[in-house]
Parts: structure tokens; C-alpha cells; sequence
């Protein structure tokens, strides 16, 4: 008997002993986890709060409210908050700090504050207090912060040894915290109504379709790159709205491109741009057959195609508006309008968006020799067969201001930044049709400044050569002030104004040159008369 | 084989973290803000309390409507991803808030509306600054993470409503660099305008003001204060003139300006606390009564809090306090005493008449050394006197004047930093005078600063336990390391160590002057100069590595902190 009943327990110390190996097997695998993911942040969600914190750390969740962080060898990290009332929820916390620092000492009479501090805190850098407390062997430090209605208090508390070595680890956990934010509801709902596009097939068109060109459009904060067939034509080199067209058979095809600073449902709603550039159309009797279409698009970009046709004075119309989003609130847009013949969807399918830059405003540095160069472009001549290059050559010192977002029409510098008042010397170059219009346009510019003290009107001076060039020289003045001052004291200076006007082959030039309390000198003149003109 | 269990039960209980408990603890049950208690009252002759109550209008209505216009306009909290229909919806529920009238019809009219009518001017200005302010918003990219404080008040036709966010970022030009955007942080305060439409409140205009553009306006007021003259300061550029008409100001002259200031300067003070000669707090005040002096509790809670003296002073005297007499958290003010009583004391005039646009001046010093003066006008006068004056932090405690040479209220640290300033109100300020005008200077009881800061303020600075914890050949090869010693010029505080760690751990004794990793550069440099590469940058904290080691350097309170881990 004795026997058997030894057998039976010897069987189950072996159970017992099989269980504990598998035990320590995954024990084992659990700590080496632990050291691969050394690294990784692990997450902890509360219905109050989130943070991360990594592997050296364990978290245990108390309530929604509270969690502790233990780290070996006696080293926490205790997070509390606490939703504040009403009448407390907007109070600073600096009117609290005191008495709450009061209690603490009450509760811990054993610690000694030893520092303390305002501090910001987590990555949205709220504001707050941190202590620094001591007891024999163990440091504390205390932060309390705020976030609306919420008081956050992170303890992290270890022996001296070990304290400053794991205090990095203990702030990324204070870095790594939110309070959870509801999301905000929106109860008004977005309706876009899309009907399908009817297309027509135009063989002619889509059998001649070229490989693309590309092009650029700066408009509203934007860059953006695009390319087209090359069967259209550029008509206008101008850098908000370059405009293409291309004749076929007995019809036409007229194409521009630019960029608004609006929503992109905003635009094709049912309340939005799009339609009410149509409306008219619409409801006009004379304007016969009415059909258009919205189809959301193929983009990398969220994009969508509008198309309409109709009939007046017996002629056939298409016109087709390609949206594309850039951002939120910008929109990239190209219409085709077609007259006596059809816009094809291979045609819309060549359109492509390249690139897009956000640029608080565009312009080309280029630097060649030490040199900043810029380029001024216009067409010729009305059959747009060849395009006058103003090349401009300043020395780098000057700064390229892009004030309208132009990038061939007008070309802004500044020379000095200076914190009162931007650049102390500015320079506008433009074309101009002839030397009236120039003077014309540059007297405007200046009578803007009318009612200032020491107004001096546009007038002739004298004729100079600068750099090879003959130039016609008007002067022009007028008191400006430094910014952000408008009471009795705030600081004027004499703005001196030199305008210059230059002709070469019927290609006139102007250039607005301004010293903010200084004068403009003839070395400044100089730099700024550096300039080649080619027609290619 | 029971060896065996017995051992690997061993082991699991080894490997198993023993459960941690230090022993510094806060019950958030005891909190005193939780309780709205406040123990430092007792220590006060209760008979001086203010009978004059600070009738805060909480209007829940207007805050949680406030709320919601903030994110209507600016999106969710820390929205750096927001999706173009989401932003639709938002802009449309945002437009639907839109202070919009019926305006009356005038067949004569250009528009067919009778463009005299206030309704007509209302629609205009709503029509132009509401849908016109969301797009100007937006364009900056602004992210904020939570709401600061919000405040209400009822001007003649409107209810204005103040948001303040705090450090929110903004997508700008670069400065020097225009083409470019940078991201800045800054506090943005909004200035919401509503009206009542059809029983609900509507929005009718709006305005911001970032504390960027107040900060420069208050660095020129300071750089003009002299001490040989009063300064007259320039105006805030802010969009106030397109609701309030700013004409009774500009009739005012230098010599109305100068009068006020003559028969008060005696009765102008500055208050400042130090810390072992450093400069912890600054405020103005009034002499209210003989021998003694009106301020902001924010101030004296502050000098409380980590200064070991409070001094006030006027341009040619100093004097001596004896301690404090009350203070009201509510309205945010102190009432000092003197050591010896003054002659004279400021005149109080009449506020409860005081109307919206009715101009007011502020006399004022930031530097203690001159005194700048401010012209403004009466915004609200309801729970606060609210003026158009923008005050920074130091102009708290500086009295309001009418054009009759009278204080007719007292700036608290409540509406600093923005362009709409906070004051209580004379009819509170006459309550104290009165009250104290019935007591004999000597017999007014007071708490000395010292046993206050003794009483409640545990705040002292005891010394940390210099500590060495490291055995010499480990600490020499350390020290190899940026060569720290040679690098390092702070006094060293503690030293620890811990399996492959080291700490150093430096006390800055100039950290007022110079910050702590400023002091860290020749190290930093060492460390460069032995192939360490930085690895992370942070105001207050660099880390740099390479093969064998990582060295975290950060500050800390007035500490400068380095942490060697072999790798």
C-alpha cells in the first residue's frame, strides 16, 4: 500500500514540477520581450488620460484618475488628477499654489523643500510648479500643472543614488501625458450633390494630344507645379492665372489655372463658387440645353471634376473645372472652356497636378558668381512668339520680397532688415507699356502718401547713366513711422524715393527704389541698375 | 524533486518585482482649493473684512457659448490635422453664429435698406469681422491646447466676452527671412462681441491680440520711462475704434495730464520683492489712507510666497512697513501698513457714474525709477471697471483717474496683458477709506511679513546633503568623459552611481544670470571635440552619444544635471 500511495505522489510532484519549468519558460520569455522592447513607448489610456512611458516602468491603473508607475530598486511616479468645479476651473493655478504647498508640507512633515520653480509642462507646454523635496536617503520632485478643468500632480519619488539617473524617464512620461479631449460635434452636415458627367468623344482632339509641358502658378501662399498638353499655347505669362488656349478644327479650347484661398467643399457646395458662376447661365432662357455633371475624382489629392455644356447664339459651349485640394483651405483650379468643339475625358486625364509648396510667398533665389538673379518675363508681341527676359543681377545682400506673390511680373528686394520697420531700402521692378503709363502708374504709387508730413509729389530730376544704361530719374518723398505707433511719440523718418524709368527697344522698365530714413545713394543706384535684356 | 519546487518557487519570488512604496503621499481629499478654505484669514482682525463683494457674472450661458465660438473658429484642441470636410462643416456652423438683424427697409436708399438704422450698421460690422476673422485665423495655423481663463462682462449693448489661450502656436513669416514661415508660440487672447437675437445670443464681432504685439508696445513704454519727467505713452494699435468712439481722449492735454500728476505723485508708490537682492515681484499702489498702502494681493501672495522683504518706495523715499493689515483674494487686494503715517492720502472720486467711452487715465511706473501715464476709456463698468488701457504684469496696483484729479479705480493683476484692463472699482476703495479713516493709525492691527511667511509660507531654502557616492577609479574614468571637471564650473551637489550610470549633479548658484546649460558649453564642447553627437535638443535638456556612451545634460530648478550611461 505504502508503495502504491508513493508512486501517486511521486506522479504529481513530477505534474507539479513540469507546470513550474513551463512556468519559468515564460517568465523567461516575458523578461527577454521586455528587454527587446526596451525601447518602445507602451501606451496608457484612461477615460481622464493618456501618456506613454517605457518598458522600465510597470503602470498600475487605480482609477480613472490615478495611476502609479513603479521603476525597480524603490523608485514611483504617482499621477493624480482632479476635475475642479465650476467657480475653481478658471482660476490660474498660481492663485492655489500656496495653500497647496502648505498642505503638502502638513501631510509630509518628514521632507524638506529644498527648491522650487514655474515650469511648462508635457509637450503643450502647460503652465505650472515644480518642487523639489528631501527626506534622509529619498528625493521628491512635485509637479503640479493645469490643464482647463483639470489639476494634474505627477510625485516621482526615488533614493538619492538613483533619482537624477532616472528622472529623464520619469519627465517623458510627465511629456508624454494629455487629458483627453472630447472631439468636437458638428452637427451641420456636408451634401454634395454629384450627378454623373457626360462625355463626349472628340477623336480629333484626343488623337493629336502631345506629351505635357509644365508650368507654374504662385497665387494666395501657393506654389504649385502642373503640367498640360502641349497642344495649348501659353497666351499670358502671368504668375496668378497663366492662361493656354488651342485651336482645333473649327473650334477652340481656352485653359487657365490658379489657386484660391478657399475650402474645397466651400467651393463646389450647392451655395459654393462653382455654382454661382453658373447660376447665370442657368437661368438665363437664352442659354439653351443646360447639362452639367460633379464626379469626385482620381488624385492623390482629393479632386473633383465639374463639367457642363449648353448652346447660345447658335453656338456649342463646354466648360470643365478641375478642383484639386491642397489644403483645407486652398484649392488648385484649372477650367477649360471650349467653344464649337468638346472637351474629352482623355484630355482631363493628361491635366496633372506635380508639386505643390505652401511659401509664405514665392520667388527663385538663384546665385550665380556671388550674384542674386531674378528674372522679369512678359510676351513680346501679341502673337506671343517670343518672351522679353529681364535678367537682374543684385548683389546678395539683397533679400527677394515676393509682396503680390508674382513670379514674372513684378520683382520685389529689400536691402537691411530692421525690427521697426521691415527693410530699410526697397526696390519694385515692372514693366510698363510706355513711359506715360510708367509715370502715371509710379505717381499713383506715391500720392497714396498725401497727407503725410514732408509730402513731396513725383517729379523729374534728371537723367543718369547707370551701368551702361541711360535712365530717366524722378524723386519723390514723404514722412513715414516705425510700426506699431501711432500716438504723439512714436518714431518718423524721411522715406526718400527715387523712381527710375528705362527704355530699351520699346521695352520700358521701371524701378521703384525707397530709403526708409535713409537716402537712397549712388551706390545703391548702382547695384539696383544691373539688369540685362534679352527677347528669345 | 520537493528541493527542486521549493528552489524554482524561490527563484519566481526573486524575479517578481517586490511590490514599491515610498513614503511622500498627497491626499488630494485635504486640498484646500477643493475645500474653499483658506486658513491665512485667521491671523487677521476680522472686523476689517470688506463688506463689498466681487459679484462675478457667471454666466453659464455666454462662457459655454464662448467655448464654442473658440472652436468653431480655431478647431479642435491641438487640430494639426483637420480633414477639408470637417473644415467645411466647421466654417458653416460657424457662420450660422452670425449676429445677423432684419434691417428696416427705406425705399430711398441706395440698398433699399434704411442704412441709418443701428440694425443696418450692426449687420455691416458682423457681416465684415465674423466671416473675415475665421479666414484671417486660419491662415496662421493657429493650435491650441486648452482654454485659459474667461471673463464677462455687460457693456451698454452687448455682452463681451474674453478668452484668453495660452501658448498657442501660429504659422508667421519668418522675420528676416519673409519668404518663409515659422512656427511661434505665443498667448492669443480673443474679444468676442455678442447680441441677442430672437432669444439667443449671436455673435456680432471679434477681435484677437497676441501677447507678442503687447509685449513690444510694453518694452517701448519701459524703455521711455525716465526719471526726470512723466512719460506719456503711445496707444496699443488694436481694432477697440471700431466699436467705441476714442474722441473724449484725444481732447485731452498734456497740462490735464500733468495736473493729475502733480497733486498725486505723493501718493504714488512702488512695491518690489527680493530674494537675496534678485527681484521676485513689482507692483504699484496708492496711499489710500495716512500710512497705508493699497496693492494687489497677486503681489504680496508672490513677495509671500519667495521673498524674504517687501520694499515701497517713491521716486526720493523708501519706506518702511510694518506689515499687513488684510487682503481679499476676490478682489485681489492688500492693504499694507506703514511704519509711520504719511500726509496726505489720494482722493477717491465717483465710478458709479462712469459710462462706456468716458475717458479715464492711468498713472503708472514699470521700472520704479519714472512714471508713465495712459489715456484710455471705460469699456464695462459692472463687475469690474474695464478699460481700454493695456497693462503689463508691473502696472498692477496703479490707480485710474478721472479728468477731476480723482481715483476712481485700482488696476488688479486680474486683466494684465491684454488690451482690456481690469480695475475695482472707487466705490470698493472708498469702503476701505472709510473704514480706516475710524480707526487711529496706531490702534490698526497687522500681521508682520515674517510671521506670515513663518505662519504659512514653509517655502524656506534648506540645503541639499552633499553626497559622493562613487569609489575613485570608476569617478576617474567618468571624469575622462567631456572632461568634466576641468568643464564644469558649479559647485557639485551630489554624485551617484547605479550599474552602468552615473549622475552629477551641480548647483548654479547664478542661475538668475546665467542658465545652467549656458554654463554646460565648454563640456558640451569637450564632448563634441570626442565624437559625441547630439542626438536630441530641448530648452532645458541635450543628449549626446556615441558607441559606448549616452550623456543626458539637463536643467533643473537651479541644478545642471549630467547623467553618463555606458552602453
Amino acid at each position: 500500500m505504502k508503495k502504491i500511495n508513493d508512486k501517486n505522489i511521486n506522479k504529481y510532484w513530477q505534474k507539479l514540477f513540469i507546470l513550474f519549468v513551463i512556468l519559468i519558460i515564460l517568465l523567461s520569455a516575458l523578461i527577454v520581450l521586455q528587454i527587446i522592447n526596451k525601447n518602445n513607448l507602451r501606451e496608457l489610456k484612461t477615460e481622464t488620460f493618456n501618456t506613454k512611458y517605457d518598458s522600465s516602468w510597470k503602470a498600475k491603473k487605480i482609477n480613472n484618475n490615478e495611476v502609479n508607475f513603479k521603476h525597480d530598486k524603490n523608485i514611483t511616479l504617482d499621477l493624480k488628477t482632479i476635475k475642479l468645479e465650476d467657480e475653481d476651473k478658471y482660476l490660474e493655478i498660481s492663485s492655489y499654489i500656496t495653500d497647496f504647498i502648505n498642505e503638502i508640507a502638513k501631510q509630509n512633515k518628514d521632507y524638506k523643500l529644498i527648491a522650487q520653480e514655474e515650469d511648462k509642462f508635457t509637450k503643450n507646454n502647460y503652465d505650472g510648479y515644480k518642487l523639489l523635496y528631501e527626506k534622509e536617503d529619498n528625493q521628491v520632485i512635485v509637479s503640479i500643472f493645469k490643464k482647463t478643468d483639470y489639476i494634474i500632480i505627477f510625485t516621482y519619488e526615488a533614493p538619492t543614488k538613483y533619482f537624477d539617473i532616472v528622472l529623464d524617464s520619469a519627465e517623458n512620461i510627465i511629456y508624454n501625458f494629455d487629458i483627453n479631449s472630447p472631439n468636437m460635434e458638428l452637427s451641420y452636415k456636408l451634401e454634395i450633390k454629384e450627378n454623373k458627367i457626360e462625355w463626349n468623344k472628340n477623336s480629333e482632339l484626343d488623337k493629336n494630344l502631345k506629351d505635357n509641358s509644365s508650368y507654374k502658378v504662385a497665387n494666395n501662399n501657393y506654389l504649385v507645379n502642373f503640367s498640360i498638353p502641349n497642344n495649348f499655347k501659353l497666351t499670358s505669362i502671368n504668375s496668378k492665372l497663366p492662361q493656354f488656349s488651342y485651336n482645333i478644327a473649327k473650334g477652340n479650347l481656352y485653359l487657365d489655372a490658379t489657386v484660391y484661398n478657399e475650402n474645397i467643399y466651400d467651393y463646389i457646395s450647392a451655395e459654393g463658387t462653382l455654382n454661382s458662376n453658373y447660376k447665370y447661365i442657368k437661368n438665363n432662357k437664352d442659354y439653351k440645353n443646360f447639362k452639367e455633371g460633379l464626379e469626385e475624382g482620381k488624385d492623390k489629392n482629393l479632386f473633383y471634376i465639374y463639367k457642363n455644356s449648353y448652346e447660345f447664339s447658335n453656338s456649342k459651349y463646354e466648360e470643365c473645372v478641375l478642383i484639386y485640394e491642397l489644403d483645407n483651405s486652398h484649392i488648385f483650379v484649372v477650367k477649360i472652356k471650349a467653344t464649337n468643339t468638346t472637351i474629352s475625358r482623355d484630355l482631363v486625364d493628361k491635366i496633372k497636378l506635380e508639386k505643390q509648396k505652401n511659401y509664405s510667398s514665392y520667388s527663385e533665389n538663384k546665385k550665380i558668381d556671388d550674384m542674386l538673379i531674378s528674372t522679369l518675363k512678359k510676351f513680346s508681341d501679341n502673337n506671343h512668339q517670343k518672351i522679353t527676359y529681364v535678367d537682374i543681377k543684385l548683389p546678395t545682400k539683397y533679400k527677394e520680397l515676393d509682396k503680390s506673390l508674382n513670379i514674372y511680373e513684378n520683382k520685389n528686394f529689400g536691402l537691411n532688415y530692421q525690427d521697426d520697420r521691415d527693410y530699410v531700402y526697397e526696390v519694385e521692378y515692372a514693366f510698363r507699356i510706355n513711359e506715360e503709363s510708367a509715370i502715371s502708374l509710379g505717381t499713383t504709387n506715391i500720392d497714396y502718401y498725401k497727407n503725410r508730413n514732408n509730402f513731396k509729389g513725383l517729379s523729374y530730376k534728371e537723367e543718369v547713366t547707370l551701368n551702361n544704361k541711360q535712365f530717366k530719374v524722378y524723386e519723390a518723398g514723404y514722412n513715414d513711422y516705425t510700426n506699431n505707433l501711432f500716438a504723439s511719440n512714436k518714431k518718423e523718418y524721411y522715406t526718400d524715393v527715387k523712381y527710375l524709368i528705362y527704355n530699351q527697344d520699346n521695352i520700358w522698365i521701371s524701378i521703384l527704389i525707397k530709403g526708409k530714413g535713409e537716402d537712397v545713394t549712388s551706390e545703391i543706384l548702382n547695384d539696383i541698375s544691373n539688369f540685362d535684356i534679352n527677347i528669345k | 524533486m520537493k528541493k527542486g519546487i521549493v528552489l524554482i518557487v524561490g527563484i519566481i519570488c526573486f524575479i517578481l518585482p517586490v511590490e514599491a512604496k515610498n513614503d511622500f503621499d498627497i491626499s488630494i481629499n485635504n486640498l484646500p482649493f477643493l475645500n474653499n478654505k483658506s486658513t491665512i484669514n485667521t491671523n487677521f482682525n476680522q472686523t476689517y473684512q470688506l463688506e463689498s463683494k466681487n459679484n462675478v457674472n457667471e454666466d453659464k450661458t455666454i462662457t459655454e457659448l464662448t467655448k464654442k465660438v473658440t472652436n468653431l473658429l480655431l478647431g479642435d484642441f491641438n487640430n494639426t490635422k483637420e480633414s477639408s470636410k470637417h473644415f467645411y462643416q466647421r466654417h458653416q456652423e460657424y457662420l450660422a453664429l452670425r449676429y445677423n438683424p432684419k434691417v428696416p427697409k427705406d425705399e430711398n436708399s441706395y440698398s433699399g435698406l434704411d442704412e441709418n438704422s443701428e440694425e443696418y450698421k450692426d449687420d455691416i460690422l458682423s457681416g465684415l469681422s465674423v466671416p473675415g476673422m475665421f479666414n484671417k485665423l486660419n491662415e496662421l495655423n493657429i493650435i491650441y491646447n486648452y482654454f485659459g481663463n474667461i471673463r464677462i462682462s455687460k457693456t451698454d449693448n452687448a455682452i463681451m466676452s474674453i478668452i484668453e489661450l495660452p501658448n498657442v502656436t501660429m504659422k508667421l513669416e519668418k522675420a528676416e527671412e519673409p519668404l518663409e514661415y515659422e512656427t511661434r508660440s505665443t498667448n492669443l487672447i480673443l474679444y468676442y462681441y455678442f447680441k441677442k437675437l430672437d432669444n439667443e445670443y449671436k455673435l456680432y464681432y471679434l477681435m484677437g491680440e497676441t501677447k507678442d504685439n503687447l509685449d513690444d508696445y510694453f518694452n517701448e513704454v519701459e524703455a521711455n520711462e525716465n526719471s526726470n519727467s512723466l512719460s506719456i505713452s503711445s496707444e496699443v494699435s488694436n481694432d477697440l475704434n471700431k466699436l467705441y468712439s476714442f474722441d473724449k481722449i484725444n481732447n485731452i492735454t498734456v497740462d490735464q495730464i500733468n495736473s493729475i500728476y502733480d497733486k498725486n505723485k505723493n501718493y504714488l508708490v512702488n512695491l518690489s520683492s527680493i530674494y537675496n537682492s534678485e527681484n521676485v515681484a513689482f507692483a504699484n499702489g496708492i496711499i489710500i489712507n495716512d500710512g497705508l498702502v493699497l496693492t494687489t494681493w497677486n503681489f504680496v501672495e508672490k513677495s509671500l510666497n519667495n521673498a524674504q522683504q517687501i520694499i515701497i518706495s517713491q521716486k526720493e523715499q523708501t519706506y518702511k512697513m510694518d506689515g499687513l493689515v488684510f487682503y481679499d483674494e476676490d478682489l485681489d487686494l492688500a492693504l499694507i501698513k506703514l511704519k509711520e503715517k504719511t500726509n496726505g492720502h489720494i482722493e477717491l472720486g465717483n465710478a458709479q457714474n462712469l459710462k462706456t467711452e468716458d475717458p479715464v487715465i492711468c498713472l503708472s511706473t514699470q521700472t520704479g525709477v519714472g512714471l508713465t501715464s495712459y489715456k484710455g476709456i471705460v469699456i464695462a463698468n459692472d463687475n469690474y471697471l474695464q478699460t481700454s488701457i493695456a497693462l503689463s504684469n508691473n502696472d498692477q496696483g496703479s490707480p485710474l483717474f478721472n479728468l477731476d484729479n480723482q481715483v476712481i479705480g485700482l488696476n488688479n493683476s486680474k486683466g494684465v496683458n491684454s488690451d482690456i484692463s481690469l480695475a475695482i472699482n472707487a466705490e470698493v476703495l472708498k469702503e476701505i477709506q472709510t473704514k480706516f479713516n475710524n480707526i487711529s493709525f496706531e490702534d490698526i492691527d497687522y500681521v508682520t511679513f515674517t510671521k506670515l511667511k513663518e505662519d504659512y509660507y514653509y517655502h524656506q531654502h534648506n540645503n541639499e546633503i552633499i553626497n559622493k557616492d562613487l569609489d575613485e577609479a570608476k569617478y576617474q574614468q567618468y571624469l575622462k568623459i567631456g572632461n568634466i571637471e576641468k568643464n564644469i564650473n558649479l559647485e557639485l551637489v551630489k554624485i551617484n552611481k547605479a550599474k552602468n550610470a552615473v549622475s552629477f549633479r551641480y548647483k548654479n548658484s547664478v542661475s538668475s544670470y546665467l542658465n545652467s546649460l549656458d554654463m554646460a558649453q565648454p563640456f558640451i564642447k569637450e564632448l563634441e571635440k570626442q565624437g559625441f553627437k547630439q542626438e536630441f535638443k530641448a530648452d532645458k535638456k541635450l543628449i549626446y552619444k556615441n558607441n559606448s556612451y549616452q550623456i543626458v545634460i539637463k536643467q533643473e530648478f537651479n541644478y545642471l544635471i549630467i547623467v553618463m550611461v555606458k552602453l
